[in-house]
């Protein structure tokens, strides 16, 4: 019978299935290949993995934030079950997700691995993320409630205790063999999760009601419903229109150059400049609370706070931008007099020297801060140990920090040929991605276990010494010849290569990473051409999405 | 005539839908081309190769004789354009916008730009964000003409634009740039002001040219003649040349490629008599041509 009810779930099947069949398929193929081994904790982990990552990304659909289906505002459906259906079908399909594999496992290698706790409780994870995330359109309320779902999250397992037969972590992963008892839900906590899903639900329903009747609609004037910026919305989209709005300065139009430097800064240099600026005040504070409380917890956030200028900008810039139409590249960047590698030179570049000053700001900032824990007192003053440092170290200090720089600078810059890759060839790009980090993990495992010898690893490493140079000379043959990149851009390019070749080096001897094992001295060696090979990857790949 | 635009025999694919099929076209100096055709007709596919935003499948694209794809910067510096989305950085006030896109070009014409931006009523210190759909567009013509561009390139220009500001502003944007001995490419849905404002009309059906010629001779080609029967005929009656036949009972519109005096033989023989003809308007060659391909792909 096709009701209302059929029809929204139908749809959200159609939303989500190509990543509901293609994760728990890879990692039913990874577990079957753990357990077939003994490794069936292994196979557990990854099964668990794989189901939590589809409980947080289901819920998205893929579409736009908030409620995902609200297309069907203007359809006749009643708001219990236009939100009722979905929402019971992110739960089934995540705990499927998890479900399915295991039970396979199960029955083709024996594995003893548990099942329905662990669906219940992905299943659960994936109603609290929807919940999460499909009650408002604001970005910086999304963003509070993901995080406040996720310590929910936390709470939930620690209170249900899913894992309490387990002593300890360390215990579980040396008994190699995964148990039903692994993790166990009793009725109680079944009844739990089902009054959490109950009450998860109306809250959904009270708010889709709302933004059904356009209650919840951000004002036209907000830049974060602005179509270049924005449809999907973000906390980062909040953090940049802030910057944007506040810190405001004239255009140059000296020079086509000057002008997108402004452009990059204004949209997405500044915020991360801001983010560490933040982040470097913060960071005194953390350091007196570890002081204080004696405890490492402090001092772990304040280290993970560094990812976040580069999370930033990485996930913002380098033609991630976002528009309404459907062009891989917006049509007013791409219709720019300029040519591709300046373009993404620049971006790269801009991108490089936010992260960067982000980063020393912090770095100043937890330099100073030391003094505060009572452990490092004897270390004497900040000023007085980098007066020492640069005594000591002085050029090497400053090629490690311009060797620092580059590399940042070419993980960058591959970070977004991936990212033109994955425009282009979508699926193929995704398939291949997952295919190649499965792999690296099976042989990591295979290794660890001692299934296969320590010297397949050693053939790996030559295989990527030779990989690179070769790839590198492809890459920038193929951006020459594309005319994507002009000679005299290759020059500079050699010329600032050879720079950072001699330094690299230097520091690699000093290092002594020379006398290393062959494959890893050689691939040390090889790895100095990254950036040359960015040179050239880079624009040719970007060029296939400017160009489509 | 200097031709600015060459498209030779180009061809694109979207996955197995036919975007552009074989589609050749030329644009001289000072003329205003139309391209004109239905939703999916493969206008803005045409459009995105003339800028490089696409790299043919098949066929050829030159611009001031230059690959796009190859040499993007040497074409989009000489190049205007306004797109059918109108995807401009919302964040960004008007007056940012004007001084970011003057970087670009050194021929800007900022008199012009502050006429026009007069004309419209634009407020230069308002963002992006805060403008109406049809503010945006002519915000976006102003920063396509401004520089004063070889060949002005308008994806849907009048979209959002009311009806005074596309008679009056547009029609006069567009005629200054061809009296300044420049051309225009523009696309439309309105037939009516691609007849109005086009030298040259090319109408693309299902990715292929159906009708391509100067407007003039395009239209003297098609004629539309009001047929009369001496009796109440109960079906569509056969006239050889004709393109499609309208109407009922005595009376039928008959739009025909074929001369007058052939039709008019031919009407003859099915014992009817052309009482009115006339020149076909754009409009009704196209609904013409498209309903006679939908009914050739039934009978397909």
């Amino acid at each position: 019978m096709w009701t209302p009810a059929v029809a929204t779930i139908w749809e959200s099947w159609r939303l989500t299935r190509r990543r509901l069949l293609l994760v728990p398929a890879l990692a039913t193929l990874c577990g079957w290949l753990l357990s077939r081994r003994g490794a069936s904790l292994l196979a557990f982990v990854i099964l668990l993995v794989a189901a939590i990552a589809m409980a947080l990304s289901l819920p998205s659909f893929g579409t736009r934030p908030a409620f995902p289906l609200s297309k069907s505002f203007a359809r006749p459906i009643r708001t219990a079950v236009l939100v009722g259906a979905p929402l019971a079908y992110v739960f089934a399909a995540a705990a499927a997700s998890y479900f399915l594999p295991a039970a396979f496992l199960r029955v083709a290698t024996g594995a003893p691995l548990p099942l329905l706790p662990a669906a219940t409780l992905s299943g659960a994870l994936a109603v609290l993320v929807a919940g999460s995330s499909w009650v408002t359109r604001d970005a910086t309320e999304r963003t509070g409630l993901a995080i406040a779902a996720y310590i929910l999250a936390g709470v939930m397992v620690k209170f249900l205790g899913p894992f309490r037969y387990v002593a300890t972590v360390t215990r579980a992963f040396s008994v190699k063999v995964a148990s039903p008892q692994l993790c166990v839900l009793s009725a109680l906590d079944y009844l739990a999760i089902v009054f959490l899903i109950g009450v998860i639900y109306l809250g959904i329903a009270f708010a889709v009601a709302r933004q059904r009747r356009g209650d919840d609609e951000l004002s036209s004037a907000d830049p974060s419903l602005g179509r270049s910026g924005s449809d999907r919305g973000d906390i980062m989209e909040s953090i940049r229109s802030t910057c944007v709005g506040v810190l405001r300065w004239r255009c140059p139009d000296s020079s086509p150059m000057a002008a997108q430097i402004w452009f990059e800064m204004q949209l997405y240099g500044l915020p991360v400049l801001v983010i560490g600026a933040l982040l470097a005040l913060c960071i005194p504070a953390l350091i007196q609370w570890a002081d204080n409380s004696h405890s490492a917890i402090p001092l772990v956030i304040a280290a993970c706070t560094f990812s976040a200028p580069f999370l930033a900008g990485v996930g913002a810039s380098i033609w991630n931008r976002r528009n309404a139409s459907r062009d891989k590249v917006p049509a007013f960047e791409a219709a720019r007099p300029v040519g591709t590698a300046e373009l993404i030179g620049l971006q790269v570049l801009v991108t490089t020297v936010c992260i960067f000053a982000a980063w020393m700001l912090m770095a100043v900032s937890l330099w100073l801060s030391l003094p505060l824990l009572a452990e490092l007192h004897q270390y004497g003053s900040p000023g007085a140990r980098a007066a020492q440092l640069i005594h000591r170290y002085g050029v090497r200090l400053l090629s490690g920090v311009t060797v620092g720089f580059t590399l940042l600078a070419t993980l960058i810059a591959l970070l977004a040929a991936i990212r033109a890759f994955a425009g282009s060839n979508g699926m193929r790009t995704l398939v291949g991605a997952v295919a190649l980090v499965l792999y690296i993990v099976v042989l990591m495992a295979a290794v660890a276990q001692g299934w296969v010898d320590a010297a397949v690893i050693d053939v790996h490493l030559w295989a990527l010494v030779v990989a690179i140079p070769a790839g590198t000379l492809i890459m920038l043959g193929k951006a020459l010849a594309g005319g994507i990149l002009t000679r005299r851009q290759m020059a500079t390019a050699m010329l600032a290569w050879s720079l950072f070749a001699v330094l690299s080096f230097d520091l690699l001897r000093t290092a002594g990473m020379m006398n290393a094992a062959g494959a890893l001295a050689a691939l040390a060696l090889a790895a100095t051409l990254l950036p040359l090979m960015a040179v050239g990857i880079t624009p040719w790949s970007l060029s296939l999405i400017r160009h489509a | 005539m200097t031709t600015l635009v060459e498209v030779d025999a180009l061809s694109r694919r979207y996955g197995s839908t036919i975007a552009l099929d074989n589609v050749s076209l030329k644009a001289e100096v000072g003329l205003v081309y139309g391209l004109v055709g239905a939703n999916g007709a493969g206008k803005t596919t045409l459009i995105k190769h003339l800028l490089g935003l696409l790299r043919p499948h098949q066929g050829k694209v030159r611009v001031f004789g230059l690959d796009p794809v190859r040499d993007p910067v040497a074409v989009l510096r000489r190049v205007g354009y306004l797109s059918e989305q109108r995807d401009l950085p919302e964040w960004m006030r008007l007056e940012e916008l004007l001084r970011y896109t003057r970087a670009y070009h050194p021929s800007w014409d900022q008199a012009y730009a502050d006429q026009l931006l007069e004309n419209f009523g634009l407020d230069r210190s308002k963002r992006f964000s805060d403008l109406s759909q049809g503010m945006r567009a002519q915000a976006g013509l102003v920063v396509a003409v401004a520089h004063r561009p070889d060949l002005l390139v308008l994806d849907e220009p009048s979209s959002g634009l009311d009806v005074v500001v596309r008679q009056d502003i547009l029609d006069a944007i567009v005629r200054t740039v061809v009296e300044d001995g420049r051309t225009v490419i523009f696309s439309s849905h309105l037939l009516d002001e691609v007849q109005r404002m086009c030298d040259h009309v090319t109408v693309l059906h299902e990715g292929r040219v159906a009708v391509q010629g100067p407007v003039d001779e395009v239209r003297a080609m098609h004629r539309v003649s009001q047929v009369r029967f001496p009796k109440h005929l109960d079906s569509t009656p056969a006239i050889e040349g004709a393109l499609s036949i309208a109407g009922d009972g005595r009376s039928w519109s008959v739009l025909h490629t074929a001369a007058l005096e052939s039709l008019r033989e031919a009407v003859a023989q099915s014992g009817g008599e052309i009482v009115e003809s006339r020149i076909a308007t754009l409009e009704e060659i196209l609904i013409a041509r498209l309903r006679r391909s939908n009914r050739q792909r039934q009978a397909a």
